[in-house]
Formats: C-alpha cells, structure tokens, sequence
C-alpha cells in the first residue's frame, strides 16, 4: 500500500512517466524508509492501472499517464 | 438450411429472390461492374422518368417534381414496358436489391429493407426490444452455426453487443446494416459472416472481445473465459501469434498455481504486443524490468526454464 500511495503521488505531481524512471523515483521517495523491490513495484503498477489511477499512452506502452 | 425454409411462406419468398442476389457475392469483379452499370441505369431512368411524368402531367403544372405516387423501386419495370428494354442483370423481383442499388431510395424502399430486419429480430426476441439467450440459441441454430462458433462472435461484434448472449434491437439492426445493405434474411446473413473482411477492424474487434467476456458487471474476465476467448478470436482469418498455444498452456496447467483467477484489460491489451516482440526477439531478450504486464514475467521464466530443460535432455 506504502508502494501503491507513492506512486500514485509521483504520477501526480509528474502527470506522464517512462516506466523505468517511475520506478527510480518511487524507490529514492521509500529510500529513507526501505528499499522496495522492482517486481514489487512493477505489481503495483500493475494494479494502480487495473484500478484505473494511471493508464498506459496510447502507442506508447511504456510511457504511463496519471488519471485525475 | 433446410430446416430454415420451411420456417415460413415470406422466408421462402425471400430466399429465393435472394438465390438471385448470391450470385453477386462470389464475384465481386462483375458486381462492381453490374452496380456501376446499374447505377448509370438508375440515373438514366431517373431521367427518364422525369420526362415520362412531364408528358403525362396536365398542362396546368408547369414544375418538374418526381412523382410521388410512383414507388421509385418499380420505375424500372414500368420504363421496360414503355421502352421495351430491361436491364438483364437486374431481375423484376428484387426489390430489395435495387433498393440499394438506386443513390435517392425513397422511404418506401429502405422501410421495406428494416421491415424485414425487424420482423427478422421479432422471430427471435420475447419483447421485440431484446433478444436474450435463447433467442441467440434460436438463431445460431437456425443458421446452422454452433453458438460458441468464430461467425457467432464476429456477428456479435459487428453489432457492437454490449453483453454476452444478449442483442437488443437496435445492435441487431446494426449489424446486419454493417453486414450488408442487402441483409436482411437468414440465408444472406450466414454467407455475409463468412465473406466478412474484419482486418481492417481487428484492433477494434480485439479490444470489444475482451469487454464482451465480462459477465454481470464483471470487472475482469476470468482465466478460463479469457482463454476461451484467445482461441476464438484467433481461430479463423486473424493472424495467430506463433507463441498463442505456449500461452495459453501455460495459463491452463498453471504450474505452480500461481495464475490469478482473472485476466486484466491491460494483459489483454498489451498481450498482441508482448506476442510480437516475443516473435521477433525470442524469450531471451525479455526484459522483466520494463513495462510489460506482470503475468508475462511468470510466462518468459516459464518459457526459458522449458528451453533449458530441453537443451539440457539432448545435450
């Protein structure tokens, strides 16, 4: 959840995001607390687009947008 | 087919006119030619037929209208008595296909068409505004079409269905408008969902399969529809992906007990994609960091894990 709530925070402060620099800010936002592990985060992004926070661009899978 | 054409006196009255119209299915080439033809023969008449009612109107009306009184779908057959010629190509008794054949139809012409769509979805739904299950169950029997058939799905795309085994009037009446204008009997919708070219919409009939397998409000389809799904889609004309069967296998077995019981839109979506780089690349060149979904993770591991044991027996 921890994971799930900085991401989203991320995605809303940045609007667009490649995929992989996502994931670098998530981890250096949590690196005070602990270090999360990339097949975890990647779940959590997973889930955060099934649930419709953030939506994969169109063409362009690797660029994730931030869904108001 | 036989079963449908004892159905009734008026099916049978239209099957055989429409015997007539598929011929002009199976070659296109001369249809193309036979519709511009026509085409020109409609305007010409059109013509014509304004100058006919010109010499039959009273001298006190001096503005050219076209008569309304005159149903334009027998203008041809009135113009072949008068001038004793007829268009071979077109047969007296297909109204229907003139209809769509003649740029200006009046409303008589194309309320004849939906009439018979009308009566058509009236045979198979309860309450004339939606065809439920067993009304679809009716019709893909008398289509001679199993229900879980390709021709079944692509019919229920071609209306843009927006649930599973159910067809309101208005999706029936799109799809056999889409099918073809001169659809609207059992025997020229079965022939039409054979000869349908649905490249041109596979991103679209893609997406919409996905959407139709959810059940009652679902949110995501489960495995098992998803799976059913994938193997219809992919059995007829679309393009299989080669590693579809590894895919599907792999989701199926379910090794290590580890595959949800539900499919995401996203997986779903970005699964044709994920099956091209695979082609293109091979498992090897998978990256499990980047952006692809997380059951294809699973997948590739699997994938590699299978080669390497293999490699290994022969080596």
């Amino acid at each position: 959840m921890v994971i799930q709530a900085a991401i989203v925070r991320t995605m809303k402060a940045r609007q667009t995001l490649k995929h992989a620099l996502l994931m670098q800010e998530v981890i250096q936002q949590l690196s005070s607390r602990f270090k999360p592990k990339i097949p975890v985060i990647k779940k959590c992004i997973d889930i955060l687009i099934e649930k419709e926070y953030l939506e994969r661009q169109s063409n362009e899978k690797d660029v994730l947008r931030y869904l108001a | 087919m036989g079963q449908c054409i004892e159905k009734s006196r008026s099916d049978r009255r239209l099957m055989s006119h429409n015997n007539n119209n598929n011929n002009y299915n199976y070659s296109s080439v001369s249809t193309k030619h036979v519709k511009k033809k026509a085409k020109q023969d409609a305007s010409e008449q059109q013509s014509n037929q304004y100058r006919h009612s010109y010499r039959q109107m009273n001298t006190t009306t001096t503005t050219l209208e076209p008569r309304r009184d005159l149903p334009l779908h027998k203008i041809p057959e009135l113009l072949a008595k008068i001038t004793g010629t007829l268009s071979s190509t077109l047969s007296p008794s297909s109204d229907t296909k003139q209809s769509s054949l003649f740029t200006s139809s009046s409303s008589n012409c194309t309320s004849n068409l939906i009439n018979h769509r009308l009566e058509l979805f009236k045979r198979y739904s309860n309450d004339d505004q939606i065809m439920s299950v067993e009304g679809i169950l009716r019709l893909c029997n008398d289509l001679s079409l199993e229900p879980d058939c390709y021709e079944v799905l692509l019919f229920c795309f071609v209306c843009r269905a927006k649930q599973m085994y159910s067809l309101t009037k208005d999706e029936f009446l799109l799809g056999l408008k889409t099918l073809g204008n001169h659809v609207d009997n059992l025997l020229d919708l079965r022939t039409s969902l054979y000869i349908y070219d649905i490249l041109p919409f596979e991103d679209e009939f893609y997406t919409w399969t996905y959407h139709y397998g959810l059940i009652d409000g679902q949110r995501c389809v489960t495995t098992q529809n998803a799976i059913s799904l994938w193997r219809l889609f992919y059995s007829k004309g679309i393009k299989k992906p080669q590693i579809l069967e590894q895919w599907l296998n792999y989701l199926e077995k379910d090794i290590n007990n580890e595959i949800p019981k539900t499919i995401t839109c996203d997986t779903w979506t970005i699964f044709p994609q994920f099956a091209k780089f695979i082609e293109l690349n091979g498992y090897q060149a998978y990256d499990d960091n980047e952006a692809w979904p997380c059951l294809f993770d699973g997948f590739v591991e699997y994938q590699l894990e299978q080669q390497k044991t293999m490699s290994s027996a022969m080596g």
